[in-house]
């Protein structure tokens, strides 16, 4: 098919800007990348460069020196992220879909519920002391389970999701057909969901990655440490014994470089996966599909 | 309770149980996880103490709050926040949809992917890391960018002590974190819309640029609306951990860049004081939800399919 | 509108709901009831000089990082432990990342962990204050760590005490930490700069490094820790002052006036004034980067790097980073002299490590026990100190500590065993700072001990007062201090102003009241 002059122009405008956008966000990753190859020496005295001026790999000697602590929290993390975000985007998605029924009369009481959790929080303590001691949640998996699992925003975007892709029409006629509200959900509303699971899906599954907070504030044995906490401990040991500690052996950490190589470490497996959830984006694959 | 009074409360729960027993497994999520311990919020007008516990410690009416007003800065921290939200909202939301209409109309599959992964990346770099980035780049003695400058025969700039640049530096790197993940959301409301639309449009002669205009920007529009009443609902929290890592204490930039959670965390790091901490945090709900309650109604004025509530 | 009425309306009578149904099992911890009970204190007691029947695992909580051979230590110190008083310890580290965070939580959420590191400079009386310690007395010590009440020394105990009362065992060890220059010698020599003995000595290297050595910042400073340490040549020390904890209000104290407990913020002395003209001038030198405000390398890092000429630091940290760069750098001829020279050097206060016991433990007993033998049995002092002998560290002929190849793996007097340091136990390393003895024997001739240093500010009636001074502190301190200024004078009457409407005055004159009324109950 031929294109048309504005098509042409519109597409050449798209590939010029998107290009540069992906080279400003690409650039500083290469930049990373490089200097977490970098020696703590040069680094700190002639600063990130293009090419290490002087190669060493003293990061990652000191990340993987155990390395069975780093694989057992890849596990953990791994775990959490597969089981958290598969069981959130099924409740949330649920949730989504009782708020986005126009039959219900309370649907946006719901809606206010779960919205006033973003604006209102009893403080760090209280939320500590609940799951700590009220809940005993501490040192278990569930706690890392559970804390990032919901989010009010989450939900009330899918809800939105639903609204704008889905017509109230084939609800409708699915009930004359007399299919339930479950099944309904089942049947029609996953499979039409599919570009908004994947994406809010993607987030959840970032969330849990990404989390350490949790694990700082609820875990203290180590073999339930995930990976990002794992460096977290790293690198904040390595920034206090060059700052306060008095022996000898601490004055050549790789304290910048390690910042770097963390970086490397935690976002590799995680770039690795994306592909698979990109799919989900291509125009066009819900509804014409079921309307044949 | 209110609404047990009302004759339809019940018939309402009996015609759709099953449908509010799907709602139900998060509702318990949040009663467990959100409001029970939202019960601490009391802490805020309390002088905590460990044997009393957070609600039989003593009340202290609002002395909690005093710290903050009386800094003489509440006000400008305020004004901070909500103006840096205000335009980190605006630029995200522009791009997040700029990139996202473009990327979908790319014919190169792979070259969609690519971009689409590089722009992602800066989602993973820590501040921590950006902030060490800037210092790296932007140090006046060999900072990368001021060793060019210095090779054109240029000054070369000194970021750390001129607010001005912050006024630009900021959203730019806002932008930069965050419009690969924003563009996510709206590339996956874009492949929710109905192709025949655009083969009808096509068929009318409509080009490039009306298609976008006409159908897939309206389209877009209950997406854009709730994802904007979600960040003004946010308008008085800050990115904290962007403030702190990449202007932390600078005496000579912190009058035009503090904002709420930077100051409350200078100011309690000495004393960890609950019910401080609790203060500031108030504060700033009740300002937040003002503001929703104010916008959300006139957005369902508007069209109430779009409000959040 | 009116639905949403009724929705937050609703949220408001399920939070009430809520409350009745949590207000009975939440916050109240029910182990409190049992600190109370004292009957079975008598029991254990008789059972002082032998071995308690009961086996008991004690929860402690460590400030700082976990080094990779720590549980190796540890076992070790179990197994003694079984054997001597039959109990355990089971050690949580809370990180220099998060224990700001985590260390008031410990508390609030009424866990029953037992002991827990404490110092005045982490939340000691914060958490004292607030009821989360036990209170230790004579007669606990006389019962179950008699050897600790023999040992301590009479100026720690009595710095311990809240309103009389003591919440911790603070180390037994005088620390005589003071500040010295640690430059090049390679330098010094080049330039020919003979000696450094005070602050001007030391610009003159500075700008000689300045002129000359285009790719060497003279003095890396400026990062949260260490942007100030100048100032202690420059204004304190020749004012015989030394700072009231916290540091973050800036307000000092005469340390060569026993009698006298004057608190002063020094922005408002002349010299203050004086110093921060000086330092413009060092800034405008280029003696520091033009971006030192925000600095992320510590001058420590960059010296030992080869980035920076000169660094200031603590004589104990100076110690170690010169055992690592004169292997290193030979040739850097690393020297350094002593920055106090005849002015007063303060013994740090014994308060400022030691070790507190729950509200909520079950053992205390068990946990004084522990400590007792911790302190005082040198067994237990080396292994906590040191590690395992031949495998972290060998003892010399001298009987000096020298650090074998795992020394890394638990490096020495750094894994948070401070609380229990004693003088007795304390060995010399090897390989440090040739003249540290000099500096050091120096120092103990002139060294105070004021009674202020022991003084806990108790700050409730001045919260606020003390968070804003507090955020001052770190921001427009800071710039001043470091001497990015135009007009200083205009500046640092400005700042006096800041302070003042932060309401330092009220500050002082709280802490003037407390400081008064504590040194009239000692006299």
């Amino acid at each position: 098919m031929k294109k048309s002059t504005d098509q042409v122009v519109f597409l050449a405008i798209s590939y010029i800007v998107t290009s540069l956008i992906a080279i400003f966000t690409l650039f500083p990753f290469v930049v990373l990348i490089v200097n977490s190859f970098a020696s703590e020496h040069s680094i700190i005295f002639y600063g990130y460069s293009l090419f290490p001026k002087e190669f060493s790999v003293d990061a990652y000697d000191l990340i993987f020196r155990s390395p069975d602590t780093i694989l057992r929290s890849y596990g953990v993390t791994m775990l959490i992220t597969t089981l958290g975000t598969a069981t959130s985007l099924f409740f949330s998605s649920m949730a989504a879909y009782v708020m986005y029924r126009k039959d219900l009369k309370y649907r946006n009481g719901l809606a206010f519920f779960i919205y006033f959790t973003t604006l209102f929080n009893g403080g760090l303590a209280s939320y500590y002391i609940t799951l700590s001691s009220t809940y005993h949640l501490k040192n278990t998996l569930w706690v890392l389970l559970f804390v990032p699992m919901f989010s009010a925003m989450n939900i009330l975007i899918l809800r939105n999701f639903i609204r704008g892709s889905i017509p109230d029409s084939l609800c409708e006629s699915a009930k004359i057909d007399g299919a339930g509200d479950f099944s309904i959900f089942i049947r029609i509303i996953i499979p039409l969901s599919k570009p908004a699971l994947a994406s809010i899906g993607l987030f959840t599954a970032l969330g849990y990655w990404n989390d350490w907070w949790t694990p700082m504030m609820f875990v203290e044995r180590q073999r339930l440490f995930p990976l990002q906490y794992v460096l977290y401990t790293i690198i904040s040991s390595v920034n206090v014994s060059s700052s306060v500690v008095q022996n000898a052996s601490s004055v050549t950490m790789p304290q910048e470089s390690l910042k770097l190589a963390m970086t490397v470490v935690s976002t590799g497996p995680i770039l690795l996966a994306y592909p698979f959830v990109q799919k989900y984006f291509v125009k066009g694959i819900t509804l014409g599909s079921v309307k044949g | 309770m209110k609404s047990l009074k009302k004759p339809g409360f019940f018939h309402e729960l009996a015609k759709n149980k099953v449908l509010y027993l799907m709602f139900l497994p998060v509702a318990v999520y949040y009663i467990l996880f959100a409001y029970v311990p939202m019960l601490g919020i009391v802490v805020a007008f309390k002088d905590f103490n460990y044997r009393d516990g957070i609600l039989f410690s003593p009340w202290n009416g609002v002395d909690n709050f005093r710290y903050f007003f009386v800094s003489g800065k509440a006000l400008q921290v305020t004004t901070n926040t909500i103006m840096y939200n205000v335009v980190f909202l605006a630029i995200y939301t522009i791009f997040s949809i700029m990139v996202a209409i473009m990327i979908s109309e790319l014919a190169s599959k792979i070259f969609k992917k690519v971009s689409q992964s590089f722009m992602f990346l800066p989602y993973f770099i820590s501040w921590v890391v950006v902030s060490a980035f800037m210092y790296n780049f932007f140090n006046y003695d060999y900072g990368l960018v001021n060793n060019f400058l210095r090779a054109l025969g240029n000054e070369p700039i000194n970021i750390y002590s001129e607010p001005s640049y912050w006024y630009i530096l900021l959203p730019v790197l806002y932008l930069w974190k965050w419009v690969g993940f924003g563009s996510v959301l709206y590339l996956s409301a874009i492949s929710g819309i109905d192709q025949e639309c655009y083969e009808a449009a096509t068929i009318d002669g409509a080009n490039m640029f009306q298609k976008i205009f006409k159908i897939t920007l309206p389209l877009l529009k209950p997406t854009v609306v709730i994802l904007l009443l979600l960040g003004v609902g946010r308008i008085l929290r800050g990115e904290f951990d962007m403030f702190y890592n990449l202007i932390g204490n600078n005496g000579l930039l912190i009058d035009n860049t503090d904002i709420i959670d930077t100051l409350v965390f200078r100011s309690l790091l000495g004393t960890q004081d609950f019910g401080m901490a609790s203060a500031a945090g108030f504060y700033q709900s009740v300002l937040c939800f003002l503001i929703i309650m104010i916008v959300n109604t006139i957005v369902r004025k508007v069209d109430s399919e779009s409000a959040l509530f | 509108m009116r639905k949403i009425f009724k929705c937050v309306a609703l949220t408001i009578v399920l939070n009430f709901l809520l409350v009745f149904l949590f207000a009975g099992c939440g916050q109240v911890p029910p182990d409190m009831v049992e600190e109370v009970e004292s009957t079975e204190h008598a029991s254990v007691g008789d059972a002082n000089e032998s071995r308690p029947d009961e086996e008991v695992r004690l929860k402690m909580y460590l400030v700082g990082d976990k080094y990779s051979d720590f549980d190796l230590v540890y076992e070790q110190l179990n197994t003694m432990l079984m054997e001597d008083i039959n109990a355990t310890v089971d050690v949580s580290f809370m990180g220099w990342g998060d224990y700001t965070q985590r260390y008031p939580l410990a508390f609030a959420s009424g866990d029953n962990f037992d002991l827990i590191f404490t110092a005045n400079w982490c939340y000691y009386s914060n958490q004292a204050v607030k009821g989360g310690f036990v209170e230790i007395t004579r007669e606990m010590l006389a019962q179950y760590a008699p050897m600790t009440a023999d040992t301590m020394y009479e100026d720690a105990w009595e710095q311990a005490k809240i309103d009389g009362r003591v919440f911790m065992l603070p180390m037994n060890y005088k620390e005589l930490n003071s500040y010295v220059y640690m430059v090049r010698g390679d330098l010094m020599d080049k330039y020919g700069i003979r000696q450094i003995s005070d602050l001007a000595e030391f610009g003159e290297y500075l700008d000689a490094v300045a002129k000359n050595e285009p790719g060497i910042i003279p003095l890396d400073t400026g990062t949260d820790l260490e942007f100030d340490t100048l100032l202690r040549f420059g204004v304190l020390a020749p004012l015989n002052l030394e700072i009231l904890e916290p540091q973050q209000l800036n307000h000092f104290f005469n340390l060569s006036s026993r009698d006298s407990g004057q608190i002063i913020n020094i922005i408002e002395t002349p010299e203050f004034l004086e110093y921060a003209k000086e330092m413009k001038g060092w800034r405008e030198k280029g003696y520091w980067s033009k971006s030192a405000l925000v600095n992320k390398v510590t001058a420590k890092e960059s010296f030992t790097m080869g980035k920076s000429a000169s660094a200031i630091m603590n004589l104990s940290t100076a110690n170690g980073i010169y055992m690592s760069v004169s292997v290193l750098h030979p040739e850097w001829d690393v020297r350094v002299y002593d920055g106090m020279k005849g002015s007063g050097v303060a013994i740090k206060p014994y308060i400022q490590n030691g070790m507190g016991i729950n509200a909520n433990s079950r053992n205390p007993e068990r946990a004084l026990m522990f400590l007792d033998l911790v302190r005082n049995d040198e067994r237990y002092a080396q292994l906590v100190m040191y590690g395992i002998e031949g495998v972290h560290y060998e003892k010399t002929a001298q009987g000096k500590v020298r650090p074998l190849a795992d020394t890394v793996k638990y490096p020495i007097d750094s894994n948070c065993n401070w609380c229990w340091r004693d003088d007795r136990f304390i060995l010399e390393v090897e390989g440090g700072i040739p003249n540290y003895n000099d500096i050091r024997s120096a120092w103990e001739r002139t060294a105070y001990s004021h009674p202020v240093q022991s003084f806990i500010f108790n700050d409730t009636a001045v919260k606020n007062e003390v968070s804003n001074v507090t955020n001052l502190w770190k921001t427009d301190y800071k710039v001043i201090v470091l001497g990015f200024t135009e007009d200083t004078e205009r500046e640092v009457n400005e700042l006096i102003k800041k302070y003042q409407n932060a309401g330092d005055d009220r500050i002082i004159q709280e802490q003037q009241m407390q400081i008064d009324n504590y040194m009239k109950s000692l006299r």
